[in-house]
Formats: C-alpha cells, structure tokens, sequence
C-alpha cells in the first residue's frame, strides 16, 4: 500500500474514507432531518423540547443508541484495521480524549476532522520530536491539555471581544 | 478471612477518600470530573514533598510522613482551583473543565516526576519509590473476638 501523496510515500488507512462518511452522516442527520432537530432541542432544554410536544424520553436513548454506534465503528477501525488483535481488558484510553477532542471541534461534525488532526499529531509525533530535538515526551500531553484548557475559555474571551467591540463603537459614536 | 477484609480495607480507602469529595462536589452542585487527575496531582506533591523534607528528620521518624500527607492535600486542592478558576472566572463548562483538568494533571504527573527524577537523581525514569508506610495496630479493636472486628463495618455498611 504505498500511496503516493504529493512527494510522499505512505499508507493510508481505509478507515479514513469510513471516517469521513460518518462525518458527513452525522452532519446530515443533525443538520437536515427532524430526528436531529429532535436531538438538539432536547440538547438545548429538556423541558422546552417537552412542551414543544417531542419525546423527550425517546430522543435521548436514541442519541445514545448513535454514540454507541459510533463507538463500535471506531473499536472496528482500530482494531481490525490498525492493531490486527484484539486482549481483552487491554482497550485504548481514546473514549475520554474523545470527549474533549470534540469540544475542541466545537461540536461540530467538521471540525472535529481537524481537531482530532491536530491532538493526534501532537501525541503521535512526539517519539519523533524526542529524537529529533531531545525534548521529553511527555511535554506533547502537556501541550494538548493547554490547548483543551484554554479551549475551554472560549466563551469567556468571545464575550470579552464582543465587548470590546462594543466599547469601541460605543466612541466612535460619541466622538461625533 | 482477615487478610482478605484487611488488605480490601487498604484498598478501598483511597476509593473512599475520593468518594467523599465526589459527594461534596455534587452536593454543591459542581460536576467534578478530575477527581483521577487530582489523585495523581496529591500524589506527585506527597513525593515531593517527602524527598525535600525528609532528610531533616531522624530514619524512623514519622513526621515526614504526616507532612507530606498534609502537603498532598494542599497540592490536590491548590490543582483544583484551576478547575474553579475555568468555571467561575471563564464561564466554561463543568464537564468540559472537568476533563480537561484531568488531562493536564495526567499529563503534568507524567512530566514532573520525569523531571524531578532527572534534575534531583540524576536518573531518567519515570517512576517514584517510596517506602509503604508501616501498619499500625488499633489498641481496643485488635483485642476483640472475631466476629466482633466487623460489628463496626456491618453497622456503617448497613447505615
């Protein structure tokens, strides 16, 4: 499997095309059909979804039943088509950096194509910036946790920047 | 029989430590996902604290000891202002504070103690060793019958 891409030889996995039609399924099942509206409303607020008249009770286990799903189709890439074995009791740690991955993509479908980009460069070149530049490896999960830890300010230094706008127009108006 | 409840004791108390502070945090309304992480964090300041102090004081005296368990308290609370912090100050959400505490105090864990090893030992490895700390005996529970020794847990188990 030596795929030439640009310059480059390497191998590329075929979970990548099931990767990014899940992608494009998951977008299009919360952004274009009714179940998924379903599932942001109740996401939104539980009891306004209620009086709007949707099941709230139902739309919950089905969101579940989809991130199970999910998850089985990403234990298949990973094990079937990147370890080859599978030891019982022995699983990745991925379920929780998937949690924080996606608040990295904003929730969003797409976004989480690049944000899980950039946690897995960062933790998988590691090895090869220990090498390289004597670095430790352990600083990479340190960079990530900064990243996820400023990331979770970000609605704190949007408001702070909205404000600010506001501000600065706030005199200009009054200069004139 | 008695090794069984004595070591299960052993072993769950760091489980039940941690559960009380889990229900402080729920009691008051605050989903603290980090508890592993802070584990980890009070740990790495207990060891700092006890290779810096510990050749002050006499081989077998206990003090370190006391100190440095105080000290991991003081670490552990001081790590989980962050979580505070990103809650209050910046408004983030409690699960996502919460997850991303625990990854940088994992990670941090990681890279103190591989640094500390290195600048203090000279040594690169990624581990500490520190003796266990002694058993003590309980005057009054240890002269009890067999049966006894466990009225108090059924009784805290049952309540």
């Amino acid at each position: 499997m030596d795929t030439m891409v640009g310059n480059l030889k390497m191998d590329i996995p075929l979970g990548i095309i099931l990767a990014l039609l899940t992608v494009v399924a998951v977008w299009f099942l919360l952004e274009k059909t009714k179940l998924g509206y379903e599932l942001k409303a109740v996401g939104y607020s539980r009891s306004a979804a209620k009086y709007a008249g949707i099941k709230v009770g139902r739309s919950m286990v089905l969101s579940m039943t989809i991130s199970g799903a999910l998850a089985g189709l990403a234990g298949v890439t990973y094990y079937l088509g990147y370890v080859g074995s599978i030891q019982p009791k022995v699983l990745i740690s991925t379920g929780f950096d998937a949690i924080a991955v996606s608040l990295l993509g904003n929730n969003n479908p797409f976004g989480i194509v690049f944000s899980t980009m950039l946690i897995t460069l960062i933790s998988k070149g590691s090895t090869y910036m220990k090498s390289a530049a004597g670095v430790d490896a352990e600083i990479a999960s340190v960079i990530t946790g900064m990243i996820l830890l400023f990331h979770a300010c970000n609605a704190y230094i949007k408001w702070k920047m909205e404000r600010d706008r506001r501000e600065k127009t706030n005199k200009t108006k009054e200069d004139k | 029989m008695d090794i069984v409840i004595i070591d299960g004791l052993s072993f769950a108390l760091p489980l039940f430590i941690m559960a009380i502070g889990g229900i402080y945090c729920e009691k008051s309304g605050v989903t603290m996902l980090a508890v592993e992480g802070l584990q980890g964090f009070g740990a790495l300041s207990v060891h700092f604290v006890a290779v810096a102090i510990a050749g002050n004081f006499a081989g077998d005296s206990p003090a370190p000891f006391y100190i440095a368990m105080v000290m991991a308290a003081v670490g552990g609370s001081l790590f989980a202002l962050i979580h505070a912090m990103l809650c209050l100050k910046f408004k983030a959400n409690q699960v996502i504070s919460g997850v991303v505490v625990n990854i940088l105090a994992m990670a941090l864990t990681a890279y103190l103690t591989k640094l500390f090893n290195r600048v203090v030992f000279g040594a690169t490895s990624d581990k500490f060793v520190l003796t266990v700390s002694s058993r003590i005996t309980i005057p009054g529970i240890s002269t009890f019958r067999y049966w006894e020794r466990y009225l108090p847990i059924c009784i805290l188990l049952n309540w």
